[in-house]
């Protein structure tokens, strides 16, 4: 259409660069209908995998074996993610005729080769099949995995050990766990919760004091005031008597204000002191919880510590104590000597008044 | 004459080059980044334990919002999250903001101890719902948007908080979305996500039921626009922590942080971009460890301006917000990656790239009227102005359908595309005159005014705060 042996560079460039971008437009609007085609075809493929094998599923609950369809390799991912939705929504009996199906099926050797060729997500659907399915022999492949990235296959991997054999996952689970920097504690609580809270709280109160970092250490603590038990709560008073870092100071608090022993009144005094606030307010919540008779006197005297946060618990364990007389708190509330003191009464009477 | 033309060109074309060179490059982490949240999001896992979550305080600043702020906190308090505060603070409204706040949530009076910690304008009074004991709301005389949210976070109770406006529209599960980043990684001081358009889409309740493609072409445009804005823009920028913008409709930030830092500037039209410019200032200064992340996914819904007049003074307000936040915080500048990136591509492309822009235009046309450039010159210039703006937002269509396809028709995805290849055609030629307008208001220092937002689905009276951290800039092509 021009001819374009007389123009200069800067037009031949631009020329060049504009069909190049015009191509890469047309490739990326064939690439956008492409994955609407294929996000299409996915879902009808699922509905049609779905049509086949959940009502195979469902006779299997009712141990009615019937006939199990071939399993087609690209199926596999589908397949066992609806056993796994399956066995997610049951519990009991069923639970292990699923199992009973899946190694029928070859569902479990489907598992096992999607552990090692599958893409990220089918890594996950293989290691939560796995762990539902308490397959002893699937222990070396999840042993692998939570070796893997991203922390998503990990986890899940690790969850599979845990469902599997309890005891042993949690101790070998554990040690992955401290060493994981990107495992939230939320994270790792999800993953202990299907084993016994004791044999958790024994193996976590174990690393939690042998850590020799303050974060691995406060993040193993964590999961101590989450999940309960003697270990933990033995091991939060251990660390508590060793002058801990403030940040698993405050979480041994935590741990000790969930377990409500009088006892622990003694350890937890002195850091009514400490010099970082959130600590203070941590012992705060802590002694409130634990309700010694002499206790709320103490807490009292922090009305007119020098933090916010710490004066705003002292007043709301104060006006909910039962050791003292509302009229007496109105009282304090209007003579205390300190005007922050008096401030946080009134915030707090009136809030806890209002609701 | 024609020297100066042939400066000019290899200045545009040099110009075009490092910002597409940049945008290239954005696209790239965007698709990789896209890829592994779609795998965090499929992780059972990752549905963390209520025990561990964060409570976070909800800012719902009001001024003569009679008309939907009951509503609007009525569906906040609908979302699922373990622990939040409502704190609504009534910026010396001259409707009846207050009373429908009383009729509806029985507030009553009580002494709050208060810290000024963020300095304001005087506040008058504290209530507490007897109803909703999490809802708080704060009385206090005028002093502005920003003003409104500093006097909330005084009060906020908890380390995590986040403004909502009075008509944006949430999924139930933002707050878990966008404080997700707060767990994954302790050097997180603020997160955000997406905003798409709501136009036309259907809400009850104040959530979004089924979302719909708006049908004005307009609006449209701006679909295509958030997509490229927050799907390859924000995504890229943040996988390298320069990210300067965050949605100010829904953006998460740590308390203390935001109160070291002095908490919001009230004299910007764009407060809640110049809090994430003055964030990564004062970190980079005082060369401590931070983040602020960003997710891909929709959290936030809002309406699109539908006319021009509106959209044209949408965009000069958010282009003068850019210009403040990059002239108040020029001490970020070659400081770590968002001093010698970041910075400077915004202030160099985002901000003052609208004036390369129209003069581009205006020299091509103006030489070709001249005949000073050949009819194939002229060509030249229009395809790589069409053929990069089209590659780039196509390239944001398949982003949005590798990861969400939140339009689930077929037919919606050819009026994307269809808006892809038509907004070349004037909207983006209109855009970048606003900008311009923008940058020149700015650069003259013209009193700011928020201007008034007609809107017509989600309601609200014509005087109340109109947005400003929305903005999709970041990737205007």
């Amino acid at each position: 259409m021009f001819d374009l042996s007389g123009e200069s560079v800067i037009v031949r460039i631009s020329i060049v660069i504009g069909l190049g971008a015009l191509a890469a437009a047309s490739v990326f609007l064939l690439v956008a209908f492409a994955l609407r085609g294929r996000l299409v075809r996915q879902t009808e493929r699922r509905a049609a995998i779905e049509a086949v094998w959940l009502p195979v599923m469902l006779q299997s609950m009712r141990q009615e074996f019937p006939t199990t369809p071939t399993l087609r390799r690209r199926e596999r991912g589908a397949v066992l993610a609806l056993w796994n939705r399956m066995t997610a929504a049951i519990e009991g009996e069923a639970v292990e005729r699923l199992c009973v199906f899946a190694d029928r099926a070859g569902l479990i050797t489907a598992a096992r080769a999607l552990s090692k060729e599958g893409s990220g997500e089918e890594l996950v659907v293989a290691a939560t099949f796995l762990g539902r399915n308490r397959d002893a022999a699937g222990v070396p492949v999840l042993l692998d995995l939570a070796q893997k990235e991203p922390i998503v296959v990990r986890a899940e991997a690790a969850r599979a050990l845990v469902r599997i054999e309890p005891e042993a996952g949690v101790r070998s689970v554990v040690p992955m766990i401290a060493r994981w920097e990107d495992c939230h504690s939320a994270v790792a609580v999800a993953i202990l919760r299907d084993a016994p809270s004791e044999v958790v709280s024994e193996v976590v109160a174990g690393h939690a004091l042998a850590a020799q970092d303050p974060g691995a250490q406060a993040r193993l603590v964590d999961v101590l005031a989450i999940i309960k038990g003697r270990a933990g709560h033995a091991a939060a008073r251990t660390l508590l008597d060793r002058q801990p870092p403030p940040e698993v100071a405050s979480r041994c608090l935590a741990v000790l204000r969930e377990h409500r022993a009088p006892e622990d009144a003694i350890l937890v005094r002195p850091y009514l002191k400490h010099e970082m606030p959130f600590v203070r307010v941590q012992a705060v919540a802590a002694l409130a919880r634990l309700q010694g008779s002499g206790d709320v006197w103490r807490i009292a005297g922090c009305l007119g510590d020098r933090d916010w946060w710490v004066r705003n618990r002292a007043a709301r364990a104060v006006v909910t104590s039962p050791a003292i007389a509302r009229s007496l708190v109105e009282l304090l509330a209007s003579v205390h000597p300190d005007r922050y003191a008096r401030g946080a009464l009134v915030q707090v009477l009136g809030e806890i008044g209002a609701s | 004459m024609s020297g100066w033309v042939s400066v000019g060109e290899w200045l545009i074309l040099g110009y075009f080059i490092i910002l597409h060179f940049v945008y290239i490059g954005l696209n790239f982490v965007a698709y990789a980044s896209i890829t592994r949240s779609r795998l965090r999001r499929f992780g059972a896992l990752t549905a963390v334990d209520p025990a561990f979550m964060p409570p976070v305080t909800l800012i719902v600043p009001a001024y003569n919002e009679e008309g939907g702020i009951v509503a609007s906190v009525k569906s906040i308090l609908q979302l699922t999250y373990p622990t939040f505060e409502v704190v609504v603070v009534n910026d010396g409204s001259t409707d009846g903001t207050l009373d429908r706040l009383h009729e509806a949530f029985a507030l009553a009076e009580y002494g709050e101890a208060y810290r000024d910690r963020v300095p304001t304008a005087p506040v008058r009074r504290f209530m507490i719902s007897r109803t909703y004991p999490a809802v708080r709301v704060v009385d206090k005389e005028n002093g502005g948007k920003a003003d409104a949210v500093n006097a909330a976070v005084n009060v906020a109770r908890y380390p995590l908080f986040c403004t909502i406006d009075a008509d944006s529209v949430l999924q139930r599960d933002s707050i878990q979305r966008v404080v997700q980043p707060f767990l994954d990684d302790g050097s997180v001081i603020a997160s955000g996500g997406t905003i798409r358009v709501i136009n036309e889409s259907v809400i009850r309740e104040g959530f979004l039921e089924q979302l719909a493609m708006p049908s004005k072409m307009l609006v449209r445009f701006q679909v295509v626009e958030y997509l490229r804005a927050f799907l390859f823009g924000r995504l890229g920028w943040s996988a390298f922590n320069g990210l300067l913008v965050l949605s100010g409709a829904f953006g998460m930030f740590r308390k203390e942080t935001v109160i070291a830092a002095g908490g919001f500037r009230t004299d910007t039209l764009g407060e809640d971009m110049e809090m994430v410019v003055r964030l990564h200032r004062i970190m980079r200064e005082a060369k401590r460890k931070y983040r602020v992340a960003y997710i891909p996914d929709p959290i936030v819904f809002t309406e699109a301006p539908e006319n021009l007049r509106t959209l044209g003074r949408q965009r000069i307000r958010w282009q003068r917000g850019l210009g403040e936040s990059l002239r108040m915080n020029r001490g970020l500048a070659f400081r770590g990656f968002p001093g010698w990136v970041s910075y400077p591509f915004n202030l160099l492309f985002e901000m003052y790239g609208s004036f390369v822009e129209v003069l581009g235009y205006l020299i091509t046309a103006v030489a070709f009227a001249t005949g000073t450039i050949s009819l194939s010159a002229f060509f030249a210039f229009l395809l790589v102005s069409f053929g990069l703006g089209l590659a780039f937002s196509a390239s944001a269509v398949v982003l949005e359908e590798l990861s969400f396809h939140v339009y689930p028709r077929r037919s919606d995805l050819l009026a994307l595309m269809g808006a892809a290849v038509l907004e070349n055609f004037g909207y983006r030629q209109a855009n970048a005159w606003w900008r311009l307008i923008g940058v020149i208001r700015h650069v003259r220092g013209a009193e700011a005014s928020w201007g008034v937002m007609t809107r017509r689905g989600i309601a609200s009276s014509g005087d109340a705060y109109t947005r400003s951290g929305e903005s999709p800039t970041g990737v205007h092509t």
